[in-house]
């Protein structure tokens, strides 16, 4: 699970909680340039990726 | 003459009238004057010889998003006003205010050593994270403040002069989890044979010893090789083709569409849009992408990294959706995932 309130995600029995950017945007930031926020969502993804093989 | 005792307020930004979602991000403040819910709750103290004499306010996601501090700077505050209660803004069924109201509520106590209620629907997350505060259940929906608010307080004095010693259901609180042993004039063989008739009568009854619902889900097992496996795309973020073809629900959510991405790279905007009604969406609207992240997903696909992405995403509404529904959900999307082969998924909160 990607969230920016991992806390909850993990109180509630989530396993493999990765934390997003935001609330109202987990994979995203609207404060960054185009390329920036990819480079970070990208390392979410990777993030995620890697959870889930473990 | 008693001294009057002093009450401090806490209030998400809402409440606090600077804002709804686009104002989430407010930072913990004091307030100068008595708004909304503070204002209501000073009027119904004043014949108690009581008076509100701090007002603190935090936005949902701020606290949501840094526990911690906001934490450290609200107590900071309420410490300063050496309070002799604290009273947070009833959260009804809003997750995010609830988890704010009951955490910090849970903090002045543990931290302060003074009484602290707040009140929510009591399928509200924050409603676990309490102890040792107390929570007053409410509707699911905002309505009835004053009541509410009124409860509270008769609730505080109560707590404030020890006078709360009976079980959440006497006292009317929501449980805590804790478990006291109390003495009764009758055994435990006398008091368990009008259980034993009623139930088998198929009476109501009431059981002495309520079983925790444990909702523990054991993991899955990890993936053994992403570079070989199917991956989903999941949200509970109301995420949908423009206009919202199926009407899913912006909030009680009770139903999950699966939608197409074959063939996409990214989630275009314009095409894609979010009707969750618990955060602002322009972000989301902006680019879908910063909700569910196809364009990077894809790009993994690619560059052989995971074996496949699966042609369809699935979304649902988490915003004050009732925990059966989804339960309900997640059951039948994990059913829907497995028979078609996905191997993970990633599933995206809001």
């Amino acid at each position: 699970m990607i969230t920016a309130m991992p806390g909850i995600a993990e109180r509630i029995g989530c396993h493999r909680v990765v934390k997003g950017v935001a609330i109202n945007n987990p994979t995203g930031d609207a404060r960054l340039a185009r390329e920036e926020e990819l480079v970070q969502r990208k390392k979410i993804l990777d993030a995620s990726l890697e959870l889930l093989e473990k | 003459m008693a001294d009057q005792i002093k009450v401090v307020f806490y209030m998400n930004q809402f409440f606090a009238g600077i804002g709804g979602e686009e104002k989430a991000d407010q930072i913990p403040i004091e307030l100068e004057e008595l708004k909304g819910p503070a204002l209501a709750l000073s009027q119904v103290i004043k014949e108690s010889n009581a008076e509100v004499v701090k007002t603190v306010v935090c936005g949902d996601s701020f606290f949501g998003e840094n526990e911690e501090q906001a934490k450290k700077e609200l107590l900071g505050m309420i410490k300063a006003a050496s309070p002799d209660i604290f009273l947070a803004s009833p959260a009804f069924g809003s997750g995010r205010n609830g988890v704010a109201t009951a955490s910090i509520c849970s903090a002045v106590t543990q931290e302060l050593g003074i009484p602290a209620v707040t009140a929510m629907y009591p399928d509200n997350p924050g409603s676990e994270l309490v102890y040792p505060a107390y929570a007053l259940p409410t509707s699911n929906r905002a309505e009835k403040m004053i009541n509410v608010l009124e409860d509270m307080w008769d609730f505080a004095l109560k707590v404030k002069d020890g006078e709360v010693r009976g079980s959440a259901a006497r006292e009317n609180y929501i449980p805590r989890g804790v478990r006291k042993n109390e003495v009764d004039e009758s055994t435990a063989a006398e008091r368990v044979l009008p259980l034993l008739l009623s139930k088998i009568k198929g009476e109501a009854y009431v059981t002495e010893v309520a079983l925790p619902k444990h909702d523990a889900v054991e993991a899955p097992k990890p993936v053994t090789n992403m570079k070989k496996a199917t991956l989903a795309l999941v949200t509970e973020g109301s995420l949908v083709p423009f206009g919202n073809p199926d009407k899913l629900e912006s909030w009680w959510g009770e139903h999950w569409y699966k939608y197409s991405i074959e063939g996409l790279d990214d989630f275009e905007k314009g095409k894609y849009e979010t009707i969750h009604a618990g955060f602002e969406n322009a972000n989301i609207d902006d680019d879908p992408d910063r909700l569910l992240p196809l364009d990077v997903a894809r790009i993994a696909e690619k560059e052989g990294r995971i074996g496949k992405l699966f042609d369809i995403y699935l979304t649902t509404t988490g915003m004050e959706t009732a925990t059966s529904s989804a339960k309900r959900m997640g059951r039948e999307m994990a059913e829907f995932l497995r028979s078609e082969g996905v191997d993970a998924a990633i599933v995206t909160g809001t």
